[in-house]
């Protein structure tokens, strides 16, 4: 059958624009190449057909063409180390508890998505090739939305857009609080442990209140004072009686979160963005330092940003705007990126919320902490109308998704990009460090350094996002090697990595390995007690079932 | 070989962007959305003009600034609007059935490729 794929396919090569197909990850004669480890085929096309009667045939995917779409987009090794054999999208949780069942009865491995968008962390592939993946986008009713109390309680399915556009639509009061860019999934990056910018940017802590999950028994828990019906304060206080378990089901593979209370921010009486840029490379030592008493007195209250000036110039130019050559753009168009774009070396990101009195202030303070660093230039929003940079990040501050960020991968032609995210205290020299080795690993390898520190409330999140060819075997090599060097010197220099990719999430793990893996050995127990049958998210975070333990790196 | 190279195509990424005709409630089983408020809805905040669209900001690079803005391109066929939808282009990646339906997914296409005729 001539599919429209292969019409377009066809066409375009025969007229000579060399257009190529990704990736197959099916034989010519119709059997799946990646089937899950230890599932024949016959056992395989019976869970199938079983899932195809939970959830209808028009919800269990299982051709090349409908699964390209869960391949990693931003994949540096080849595509079918983390391809799925097939997909499966429920849209109750009931539909949810059928396809573990079937999942148990035939051995068959899931891998657990949202919205799939967390692109730079593998997107929607699984870790393990043959995984298939629980695709829980269908999942998106907006259970509840709170004004008096200001939380929504929301299914996986819900990107942050959808979630915004209700609010405004109807006309609510609350912010929402989102990650860049602005198509991720609530519940998906609250999981992960992803942050934002408003002051509710540290999304797990801030946040997250109540969650119901399903055991890989099938068993739906809610957590919290969920465990008791009719709450009034189920999503206003978080902890419940006993143990608190909810944070056993971020990056990890313990369960099926389904449903999750969201504390939001009411719409303060005023907001106002600023900038301040600083000339000098190493600015960010007294940047931090000058910081932090402003963080923990919350006179700075949001998630604020210090961006280093290739991330902030990338969402605005091209590098070939500016240089044309290999390797990192040199000092000379470093400086005139600086002069066209008005910024600096270091640019920091926050922003005042509350009344006019409060936020006149507060000001000043701030003003007089940051302009002792030498070369500080403050921005408002007047100041900076029109530029790309200073609007996303005003709109990000206020919990307005938006798609500028992902600018940093039109920076070149054809490219992806990768995370690697240490923490660090808020620490000038420590974070001058950090910048240092991260910088010169980078330019080593032959890449920008593409970083911002993340200012959470006493710690910051380095991100930092190298942009890579997709079509340069090579590069993409040079970048494996980049991120694992990157790893390893975090680790030796006692910098823990708060989130990974799936190819390196065994190599962190084993990062963290005091006391003989202690910590990977309890998360192992859990693992093994909660899962038996190892159906759940083989390998994430580097946790891996019995049954699959062969297949860690 | 994983590179796709199609001269003619444009960059189609998801986005964000408010336009009047979307519908009350995207998640509350809404009446079926147009293939301008899809536009709306998964396009606009990459591919709309000016600056902070990443997509328009790579496809000046690629095409031309003439050529930049996905609305105003005019070779652009439904057909490879599918195609890219479902397969991504270069930097964008691939939307799935569950997020764009195939009923969408042709009204979508009808309408970026009818926008510049």
């Amino acid at each position: 059958m001539l599919t429209r794929r292969r019409f377009v396919q066809a066409s375009t090569m025969a007229a000579g624009l060399g257009l190529v197909g990704p990736h197959a990850v099916w034989a010519a004669d119709g059997t799946p190449v990646a089937l899950p480890a230890g599932v024949t085929a016959s056992v395989f096309n019976e869970g199938l057909r079983a899932m195809r009667a939970v959830v209808g045939n028009a919800f269990v995917f299982a051709d090349t063409e409908n699964l390209i779409g869960y391949n990693d987009h931003f994949a540096m090794k080849p595509v079918e180390a983390h391809a799925p054999s097939a997909a499966v999208a429920p849209k109750t949780v009931a539909e949810v508890q059928g396809i573990l069942k079937i999942a148990r009865e035939h051995g068959i491995p899931l891998w657990t998505i949202s919205t799939g968008r967390n692109l730079g962390y593998g997107g929607p592939a699984p870790r393990m090739p043959g995984t298939i993946v629980l695709d829980l986008k269908r999942m998106n009713r907006i259970i509840e939305v709170n004004e008096r109390h200001a939380y929504a309680v929301v299914e996986p399915g819900v990107s942050y857009t959808d979630l915004y556009r209700h609010l405004r639509r109807t006309g609510s009061r609350l912010w929402i609080d989102c990650a860049a860019p602005g198509w991720g999934g609530v519940v998906g990056n609250l999981l992960d442990r992803g942050v934002g910018y408003t002051p509710l940017g540290e999304h797990f802590l801030m946040q997250q209140c109540g969650m119901q999950v399903v055991l890989a028994d099938g068993t739906v828990v809610d957590t919290g004072l969920g465990g008791q019906r009719g709450q009034s304060a189920r999503y206003t206080y978080r902890y419940g009686h006993g143990p608190w378990l909810d944070g056993l089901f971020t990056q990890s593979n313990y369960g099926v979160v389904t449903q999750v209370g969201v504390q939001l921010m009411p719409e303060p009486p005023g907001y106002r963005p600023y900038m301040v840029t600083f000339p000098d490379e190493d600015a960010i030592e007294p940047l931090t330092d000058a910081i932090r008493p402003l963080k923990l007195a919350q006179i700075i209250p949001n998630a604020a940003t210090s961006t280093e000036l290739i991330w902030e110039a990338a969402v605005a130019v091209r590098k070939d705007q500016y240089y044309s050559g290999d390797g990192p753009v040199p000092d000379s168009a470093r400086r005139r990126l600086m002069a066209d774009l008005g910024v600096g070396a270091w640019n920091f990101y926050g922003a005042l919320y509350g009344t006019e009195e409060m936020m006149d202030a507060t000001w000043p303070v701030i003003r007089d902490a940051l302009g002792t660093i030498k070369g500080a230039r403050f921005y408002t929003a007047e100041d900076r109308r029109g530029h790309a940079a200073f609007e996303y990040r005003a709109k990000l501050m206020r919990g307005e998704p938006n798609m500028t960020e992902f600018g940093t991968v039109a920076w070149i032609p054809n490219a992806a990009h990768v995370g690697f995210g240490p923490v660090v205290p808020v620490d000038g020299p420590l974070a001058l460090r950090q910048y240092h080795r991260a910088r010169d690993l980078s330019h080593a390898a032959g890449f920008d350094y593409f970083g911002e520190f993340i200012v959470g409330w006493r710690d910051m999140h380095h991100i930092v996002m190298p942009a890579f060819r997709r079509d340069d075997p090579e590069e993409q090599n040079r970048l494996l090697a980049l991120i694992e060097a990157l790893i390893d010197d975090a680790a030796t220099h006692h910098f823990g990595v708060y989130r990974t990719h799936l190819d390196f999430m065994d190599k962190v793990a084993g990062s963290f390995a005091w006391n003989d893996h202690a910590l990977a050995r309890l998360n192992g127990a859990i693992k093994e007690g909660l899962d038996p049958a190892g159906i759940l998210a083989p390998g994430k975070s580097g946790i891996w079932p019995a049954r699959y333990r062969q297949e860690a790196v | 070989m994983r590179r796709l190279v199609l001269l003619a195509a444009p960059l189609l990424c998801a986005a964000a962007a408010i336009a009047a005709d979307l519908p009350a409630d995207p998640a509350a089983a809404p009446a079926p959305m147009s293939g301008k408020a899809l536009y709306a809805h998964w396009c606009a905040a990459c591919h709309d003009p000016g600056a902070g669209h990443p997509g328009t900001l790579r496809m000046a690079g690629d095409y031309g600034e003439g050529m930049a803005v996905l609305l105003a391109k005019p070779d652009i066929t439904p057909d490879l609007v599918r195609y890219a939808v479902r397969n991504g282009f270069n930097m964008m990646p691939p939307f799935r059935a569950t997020e764009i339906t195939d009923e969408e997914l042709d009204r979508l296409a009808d309408y970026v490729a009818g926008a510049a005729r």
